[in-house]
């Protein structure tokens, strides 16, 4: 977002309301964000916005880059109810979501109920996507296979990366 | 010696898509509305479509009806490409009625839609980027069209040069899709030239970096030229090309001039551009040569006339600029399609960096293997960052920037080991890392979203060479991703100065 110049042009109609939160909440929420200086993130959700948020959720644009999605999963691992966290098991659940959808889905229902993510992440530890695999592994504490082989004890000093030039 | 100038590359370019990051026109199809021709080159079946437009003229039809009347052997591409799902809202197109804009008069766009759910409105809003103050233009359209049309008025209309119109569309349960469409707004007079840094992707204008090729001992310098044709007939361009160096802006002091031959097509199409790439190329001993070694900046102009007797002219400021390198280091795979991204976003990210003066010295590409990374494809805490930045990292004075499958960090995407970092490598703050922004795109394929990725890699890196966070939207330095944007300030400019591993090319 940057400074919008007065000559815009905005349509004004009473029926846009749900339009209008959903361009709302994309400018408060605008996650994700940078780790840097840490702490919690200055936005406030209402539990009347998980339907938007539910809605962004599961938008299949193709074109989206999945901004949306990551978006609406940062407002609803800020809210801690239920309806919240029935929306985050729904996506992970969801076979036809991109994988860091699904992903994103148990990293944010860690955030509010820690123990049904290590339960519902025990499930998807053997998922086909590498990705999801390891983030369930990592939300149930176990052990990933692609962890096996590599000990951290065993190491004394850098590594050098092998050049990537083709 | 003297500067030398010649013509590195050519070509003519429509005035819509002129950018190569456009969005490509969406395959998908929608389910309800395709023509039995387009249902059959779909599904490769002409019996299959045939059984899909029997079942879809009944009225009550829905998505259950209509998935089993694919059959349970439809091929997940096909699925993807079959507009079916109350999910699937995308813009199929956004076009130029006209097939170009003019400056400074009213334009129009005509915006496609694919909308499963039949909404009976939709909302488009268009951001438009030119130069520095975006604006926006809606419409709102009425009774389930599927194609709205958005107007420029008076007090939209753009000047000569490209212009960036990011889409988005929304239906009334405030789904939303988007589409970039690029244009090079053509002059109304109706004939122009423009130079711009050469290859610039990241919107607004900035100055020509002069390249220093150390083994040649010369100085190069790059700009895209633009003759932009507003008028319907073929304006045919003379092959001799005057160019000027001047100290300070034009009209100063001469510093060196010369001429180059504009040899292969000179023919700027009508509603089109011709492009080219222009070298110029300084050794020691010339006058470029030794401002550049002065640090002083000069303005190139380049003067060219049609064959009718017009003559057209622009001017761009060049200098050297302060540089820094990076060591791009993929962590874990990557398919070809996220290898083409990530540097596709690397690029841009040096964009942002050069329109406050500081380029690149270099960008040297690594990988950790999945099996040498382990479980560091994906972060979850700050402890698992710092234990990959103290196991791994290049011995040279770039800046280490770790690309990782994923952040499984509460809702962070990126960190940076120290403000700023450190200038020897060691320990476990000499690096930054970022989660890669994949997503899958509507043919199926894992991508990265340059978008997103470009500035997150320049706002990590941001950190490590001293910048802090800032809350102004559209900054670089913003912490949040959906309100961040390119803008480096003059004092951030003066900060990362200071910085032990930048310094002029």
């Amino acid at each position: 977002m940057t400074h919008i110049s007065e000559r815009s042009s905005h349509v004004q109609d009473q029926r846009l309301d749900v339009i209008r939160r959903r361009q709302q909440l994309e400018i408060r929420i605008a996650a994700p964000r940078c780790a840097v200086d840490g702490g919690v993130a200055e936005f406030e959700v209402s539990p009347s916005d998980v339907a938007i948020l539910e809605v962004m959720l599961r938008e299949r644009d193709p074109n989206g880059g999945g901004i949306g999605a990551r978006t609406a999963l940062a407002g609803l691992a800020s809210l801690p109810d239920l309806r919240s966290a029935e929306v985050l098991v729904a996506a992970l659940h969801d076979r036809d979501a991109d994988p860091s959808v699904r992903a994103g889905a148990l990293v944010a229902l860690a955030q509010i109920s820690p123990a049904l993510a290590e339960t519902l992440g025990a499930e998807l530890a053997d998922d086909e996507d590498p990705t999801l695999c390891l983030v369930a592994a990592k939300a149930t504490r176990r052990r990933a296979p692609s962890e096996t082989g590599v000990t951290r004890a065993s190491r004394t000093s850098k590594r050098a990366p092998r050049r990537d030039d083709d | 010696m003297a500067t030398t100038a010649r013509v590195r590359s050519k070509r003519t370019l429509a005035p819509v898509g002129w950018r190569d990051d456009d969005t490509a026109v969406a395959s998908l199809v929608d389910a309800r509305r395709a023509k039995p021709a387009e249902l059959r080159a779909l599904f490769r079946d002409a019996e299959a479509a045939a059984r899909w437009i029997k079942v879809r003229r009944r009225a009550s039809a829905g998505p259950a009806e209509l998935r089993e009347a694919l059959g349970r052997r439809a091929r997940p591409a096909l699925l993807r490409r079959l507009a079916l799902e109350p999910n699937q809202f995308a813009v199929s197109d956004v076009r130029v009625p006209d097939g170009f804009v003019h400056s400074d008069r009213p334009w129009q766009l005509e915006v496609d839609l694919v909308d499963p759910l039949d909404s009976n409105f939709h909302l488009v809003t268009v951001m438009v980027h030119r130069g520095d103050e975006p604006f926006v233009v809606e419409a709102i359209s009425e009774g389930g069209a599927r194609t709205v049309s958005v107007q420029g008025g008076e007090a939209q209309t753009l000047p000569i040069g490209p212009a960036v119109f990011d889409v988005s569309a929304y239906r009334p349960d405030g789904s939303r899709a988007v589409f970039r469409r690029s244009v090079f707004v053509l002059p109304s007079n109706p004939l122009s030239l423009s130079l711009g840094p050469n290859g610039a992707r990241v919107t607004g204008t900035w100055s020509a970096r002069g390249d220093y090729i150390e083994g040649a001992d010369r100085f190069e310098t790059d700009i895209a030229v633009t003759i932009a044709n507003g008028g319907s007939s073929d304006v045919s361009m003379n092959r001799h090309v005057d160019w000027k160096f001047w100290d300070g802006g034009v009209g100063g002091t001469l510093v060196e001039q010369g001429s180059f031959t504009w040899g292969g097509n000179n023919v700027a199409p009508g509603y089109g551009t011709l492009n080219g790439t222009v070298g110029f190329s300084s050794p020691a001993g010339s006058g470029v040569y030794d401002r550049y070694r002065r640090k002083e900046d000069m303005t190139i102009e380049l003067i060219m006339r049609a064959d009718d007797g017009r003559v057209v002219s622009d001017a761009i400021t060049c200098r050297v600029m302060e540089a820094f390198g990076v060591n791009i280091i993929k962590v874990g795979s990557f398919t070809p399609e996220e290898h083409n991204d990530l540097y596709t976003a690397v690029d841009s990210m040096r964009q942002i960096y050069e329109a406050r003066d500081i380029t690149l010295r270099g960008v040297q590409r690594y990988i950790i293997s999945d099996s040498q990374a382990g479980s560091s494809t994906v972060l979850n805490s700050e402890t698992e960052y710092r234990d990959l930045l103290n196991d791994w990292s290049v011995p040279n004075a770039y800046v280490d920037v770790f690309v990782v499958q994923a952040f499984a960090w509460s809702t962070f995407n990126g960190y940076a080991g120290d403000i700023p970092g450190p200038t020897s490598k060691g320990g476990n703050k000499d690096g930054v890392a970022v989660d890669k922004s994949g997503y899958t795109d509507g043919a199926g394929k894992k991508r990265l979203n340059t978008g997103v990725l470009a500035p997150l890699i320049g706002h990590e890196v941001g950190h490590y060479l001293g910048l802090v966070h800032v809350p102004t939207n559209g900054w670089l330095m913003n912490a949040n991703t959906g309100n961040r944007g390119n803008t480096i300030s003059y004092d951030e400019y003066q900060t990362i100065s200071t910085f032990d591993w930048v310094d002029y090319e």
